[in-house]
């Protein structure tokens, strides 16, 4: 079903990410569908041209806009002379986005691995992101099967997030998300439940002291300026149905206590959108999945699930 | 199908808070009839609070009464429409509570629990289940201490949803002092006792997959801990896999390539069972040298007597119970 989008509606970049990975060829599909806004590729002409081909396919519905890579790059096989192409996309992306002229950007997946291995430090889209707009701090968040899971912490190792987690780290992880409900999502008073970070959110400390010494002080706090924030709650009644009921968001305290659910409930469908920067940017929540590049089997759902969500957030935007 | 006394195992129902849901629960599903083909039940608590609870449900029964111990299980009728009781006379005297915590629920919880406890361990029952219990009322009658607790490397909560199963390698345990306790030793330590008890359970080559400790399996105690105390136990013949990134590990057992997960702590595999919420959900605490289970569900004051509380959790963890300690494996859901 099209959509009715105001005229003025700045395309949406798409970046084909990692070469040899499926990428590209889940770019090809998002010409199989009618979009209400402009799309545009951002890629190697000649590569998304010749994956095609490997897929019986051809590149005729899809706005692209070039640029080269630096070798050759064959599917299922990275190679550290294309990182700098990879990072090209972003830059590229970004700049057109914080000009205007893209109103957003939806990333296909990198290899972080092969990013690396050239010699270029790189933890990810997001931090990437937020280092090249200057934004101190990022929150991410993954939705898919109506849920949006944000993260206190992310990539962190179990050991180091109850000491990651700060009265201050926390209270700007809530302002952004917060922020954010509102200004991209259209939520006017978002209701936003927060998990504990031990077992039966710490039982009145007998569990764990994070919640009366971190936790409740900064809900209390960001309450009295008028946030509707339900919590600590135990983590593992918080994805249950009755007490998803009527919220917007949840953030979970770390990774696996958000994302084993969202993993499951969304299973393909998920997508990934980084919180707090100056430009709406989603992102498909699967990796790069050397084995299935080149084949067409990989499902490109999840980047049709990030484009739609850059839709409705532009849309939305305050 | 004929079976054997062996295959119908005598199977102690600890009634729970008597102010609960769990008597009327545990009548209901009694006189559904099914208890008996998977084993010989006999209720711990108390007959006036049963007869109650029939009351309730607006049903009526015979209730056999067993005053001595020693007479279980030989003195139950063993038939379905008789509710077969040990009632050592702990709540007589006492105004029978309802919907509420009270001293007198947390004191012969705790009582029945420990007759329950004693009769498994003299090998009258082969399994024990326990009804609701509320924590406010043994609380109160400080006998909190009574309910059977975990301590890592000595007990296990293995909690059971449907196709997916889950052991727990620590349990109330605040998230800070998980990465210290765990160890090589300590996962294979776990690992073989898991093995062992499943193969007891019926499960000839139980196929057990272990979560990781870190996002994607892919942190210091995954690799330096975890993954040798699998490779240990793999060279002894277990058929252990993993350490499985913890965002997908219980996809794979939901969809039958593995018996069970072990869950490093509490809320990463309390998330996954709470979460999918299948039917016949029950909790096993691995350590007593018997079979003892808990009901998935609290005491439910709020809507104790109306005849709502369902009785089909209470029904599944008292068959399970009654496979599980005759060899026979988990019950397959219907």
């Amino acid at each position: 079903m099209l959509k009715t989008v105001s005229k003025t509606f700045k395309p949406i970049v798409v970046t084909s990410g990692e070469p040899a990975g499926i990428g590209p060829e889940l770019c090809l599909q998002l010409a199989m569908r009618a979009w209400p806004v402009p799309l545009v590729v951002l890629g190697d002409r000649d590569l998304l041209a010749s994956r095609a081909r490997m897929l019986g396919r051809d590149i005729g519905g899809l706005n692209i806009l070039h640029l080269p890579l630096v070798a050759p790059a064959i599917a299922g096989q990275p190679n550290v002379a294309n990182a700098h192409y990879v990072l090209q996309l972003l830059d590229r992306a970004l700049a057109g986005c914080v000009a205007g002229e893209f109103s957003a950007m939806v990333t296909a997946p990198v290899h972080k691995g092969i990013i690396n291995d050239a010699g270029i430090a790189f933890t990810g889209h997001t931090e990437y992101l937020a280092e090249h707009t200057g934004t101190p701090r990022v929150v991410m968040l993954l939705a898919g099967a109506g849920l949006r899971v944000a993260l206190a912490t992310t990539h962190l190792a179990l050991k180091d997030v109850p000491t990651a987690i700060t009265q201050a780290s926390l209270e700007s992880t809530l302002r952004i998300l917060h922020h954010d409900l509102q200004g991209k999502f259209g939520i006017v008073q978002p209701r936003i439940l927060v998990a504990g970070l031990n077992p039966h959110a710490g039982e009145d400390g007998h569990m764990g002291r994070e919640e009366i010494d971190v936790i409740i002080p900064v809900l209390n706090r960001l309450r009295a300026e008028g946030m509707q924030l339900v919590g600590p709650l135990p983590a593992d009644t918080l994805f249950t149905k009755s007490v998803l009921a009527g919220s917007d968001a949840q953030l979970a305290m770390y990774h696996d206590q958000g994302l084993a659910v969202l993993k499951y409930a969304a299973f393909d469908e998920g997508i990934n959108v980084t919180l707090g920067l100056p430009i709406i940017r989603t992102s498909v929540d699967h990796g790069t999945a050397l084995d299935l590049a080149g084949t067409g089997k990989a499902s490109a759902n999840s980047l049709f699930a990030a484009v739609d969500a850059a839709i409705d957030m532009t849309e939305r935007r305050i | 199908m004929t079976t054997t006394q062996q295959e119908r195992p005598a199977v102690g129902i600890v009634i729970g808070d008597p102010a609960g849901i769990g008597p009327e629960v545990i009548a209901k599903a009694w006189l559904k009839g099914q208890l008996h083909a998977a084993c010989r039940p006999v209720l711990i608590g108390s007959a006036a609070v049963m007869e109650r609870a029939l009351g309730f449900i607006g049903k009526t029964a015979t209730i056999n009464v067993l005053t001595n111990p020693a007479t279980v299980p030989a003195g139950i009728a063993d038939r379905v429409d008789t509710l077969d009781i040990l009632d050592t006379g702990r709540m007589n005297g006492e105004a029978l509570p309802l919907g509420e915590d009270t001293v007198v629920g947390g004191r012969v919880s705790a009582e029945w629990l420990d007759e329950a406890d004693q009769l498994a361990r003299s090998g009258q029952f082969a399994a024990t289940v326990m009804g609701p219990i509320s924590t406010g009322s043994m609380k109160m009658a400080g006998t909190l201490d009574k309910v059977i607790s975990v301590t890592p490397g000595e007990s296990y909560l293995l909690l059971v949803s449907g196709p997916l199963r889950v052991a727990h390698l620590t349990d109330h345990m605040a998230l800070r002092d998980v990465c210290d306790i765990i160890s090589q030793d300590l996962v294979a330590l776990t690992l073989r006792k898991l093995d062992a008890v499943m193969r007891e359970w019926g499960i000839p080559k139980p196929r057990i997959v272990v979560a990781g400790l870190n996002p994607h399996a892919m942190g210091r105690e995954d690799s330096e801990q975890i993954a040798p105390a699998i490779a240990q136990v793999r060279a002894e013949g277990i058929d252990a896999t993993g350490p499985m990134s913890p965002d997908t590990v219980f996809r794979q057992c939901i969809e039958g390539r593995f018996d069970i997960v072990l869950a490093m702590y509490h809320d990463q595999g309390h998330i996954a069972i709470k979460t999918w919420g299948f039917s016949g959900n029950s909790a096993i605490i691995l350590g007593p040298p018997y079979t003892h289970l808990s009901v998935a569900h609290g005491t439910a004051f709020d809507i104790v007597g109306k005849n709502i509380a369902d009785h089909t959790m209470m029904q599944s963890a008292i068959i399970t119970g009654a496979y599980l300690a005759a060899g026979r494996g988990f019950p397959s859901e219907k």
